[in-house]
Parts: structure tokens; sequence; C-alpha cells
């Protein structure tokens, strides 16, 4: 029979991470294939790593949330770290509603922002 | 009249940057990431098995959640669950699943005469008729198609 104890589950989760990582840098690249060639990819990673942290301090668990929360982060152009987007943690810190309900709202707020962005333009 | 020569000093074009269109970039990974199956939570290594479920979140107009209120959700004219959302105005009804289509939403709050309280929340779920193609409207950022306007004959005519 075989057993896993708790430290072995511990690093097969950490394994799993990186490689969702690295999908998450190759689904980013698809669609933002011009800001990612310009950081490199060093940078996108350090930058994905930064938005994964962010998601994981709000509770931000489920996988298809931490790639929209990284969608996000590229269209802010920002990794998400720093309070100066206050609007963004301000939305990512309600602790009222669930993560996902947190990011449809936070969703709009970002293409709205887009919007106004493409209208001063 | 002589003219003077004059020189002139070539300067090489300012090279701007080629970027993404952030609003077509940003729309289309989330329908690709809304596209993609529930999967396990970061600092998990196992897959849950993939089960079908209707998922509700009930928020009022200043996105505070419907906290512990009685719902119904209906399938066309057909019961489909009742209960009390959570704390966060959430629902998860297992063992349903929509066939595939869009779906109409129409969310009734049934209120206390008096008190004005959310005494029950009635979702009832209907199939939208499939979109006309002549229907469509156009996507942020696209262009839509021009209409020449037709001017009276002295439209141009001045005074």
């Amino acid at each position: 029979m075989l057993l896993i104890n708790n430290l072995q589950m511990q690093q097969l989760a950490q394994a799993t991470d990186e490689v969702f990582l690295k999908a998450v840098a190759a689904c980013v690249s698809r669609h933002w294939p011009q800001r990612c060639e310009r950081l490199g990819p060093q940078a996108l990673l350090t930058r994905l790593r930064s938005v994964g942290q962010v998601a994981l301090g709000y509770g931000i668990k489920e996988r298809p949330d931490v790639l929209r929360l990284a969608n996000m982060a590229m269209a802010l152009d920002h990794d998400l770290s720093r309070a100066d987007l206050d609007w963004v943690h301000l939305r990512l810190g309600d602790t009222r509603l669930r993560p996902a309900d947190r990011l449809d709202l936070l969703d709009g707020d970002v293409r709205e922002w887009l919007l106004e962005r493409r209208a001063r333009a | 009249m002589m003219l003077q020569p004059q020189s002139f000093a070539v300067v090489p074009p300012t090279e701007v940057p080629v970027d993404d269109d952030p609003v077509a970039s940003y729309a289309a990974m989330d329908s690709a990431v809304a596209a993609l199956p529930a999967s396990t939570a970061l600092g998990s290594p196992i897959l849950p098995c993939q089960e079908p479920m209707i998922e509700v979140s009930l928020l009022d107009e200043d996105n505070a959640p419907l906290a512990k209120v009685p719902y119904r959700l209906m399938l066309e004219e057909t019961t489909l669950a009742e209960g009390t959302l959570d704390d966060q105005g959430y629902a998860s009804v297992p063992k349903q699943e929509l066939p595939a289509g869009d779906w109409h939403i129409e969310v009734t709050l049934q209120r206390n005469e008096t008190t004005q309280l959310v005494e029950r929340a009635d979702i009832l779920l209907t199939a939208a008729p499939p979109e006309d193609e002549d229907d469509q409207e156009a996507e942020p950022g696209e262009i839509e198609d021009a209409q020449w306007l037709e001017l009276p004959d002295d439209a141009l005519l001045w005074d």
C-alpha cells in the first residue's frame, strides 16, 4: 500500500503550482504577446508570481480565478503588489463576498477602466 | 526675388512601441478562461472529480450579498431547488446542469410589505432564443458598418 505523508503532499503541491505558473505564462503570452515580449520571460514570471501571492493573500485559490487575476494584471500592466491600485485592492479585500464574486465585480471595474483609457487616448 | 537656400534636418521618425490592444486582449483572455473547466485550487496536488452543479450568488444594488435569504431556483416552470443563501449570498445546487445555449436569468425579490426586507429571492432561468445575426451589435472597439445618409438635393446650396 502506498502512503503519502503530509510533507510529500506539500512537495507535490509545490510542483503542480510551478507547472501551473508556467501554464499561466503560456496563456498570458497568447493573449498579450507584445506586453510579454516587452517584459521578457523572467520579468513575466516575476509578475505572475507576484499576482499569485496577491491572490493567495486575498484567499483566491481557484486556478481559473488566479488566471482571471493574471489577465487583470496584464490589462493594468501592473503586478498588483503595491497599494497604489487602491480600487483593485478594495475590491479584492471585500470579504463579504466569495472570491469569484469579487473578481466578477473587479472585472467590471477593469473593463470600465480600459474603455475610459481608450476614450482618453 | 532671390530664394535663399534652406537646409533641412532629417529627423528619424519616432518609433512608437507596438502594444497589444488592451480591450481586445483582455476580453479574449477572459473568454478563454471562462471556457476552462473548474480545476484544483493552488496548493493542492489532487484533481477533483468534475461534477455538474449550478451556483448562485446574489448581491444587492450596493454589491452587498443577500445573506441568509431564502431562495427558489426555477428552470422554466420547474422548481429545481429551494433553500437559503449563505452569509455570502451563495448557494450551490449539485448534480444539476443546464443544456448548452444562452439563458436568461430573472431575479425577483419578494419583500415584506411592511418592513421591505427581502423574504425570498426567486431565480427564474429561461432559455434565450437564438440570436439573429443581423441584430448583433458591435463589440467595444469595433467599428459598425457605415451608413450613407440621403441628403435632400438642395442640402449643399449656399445662400
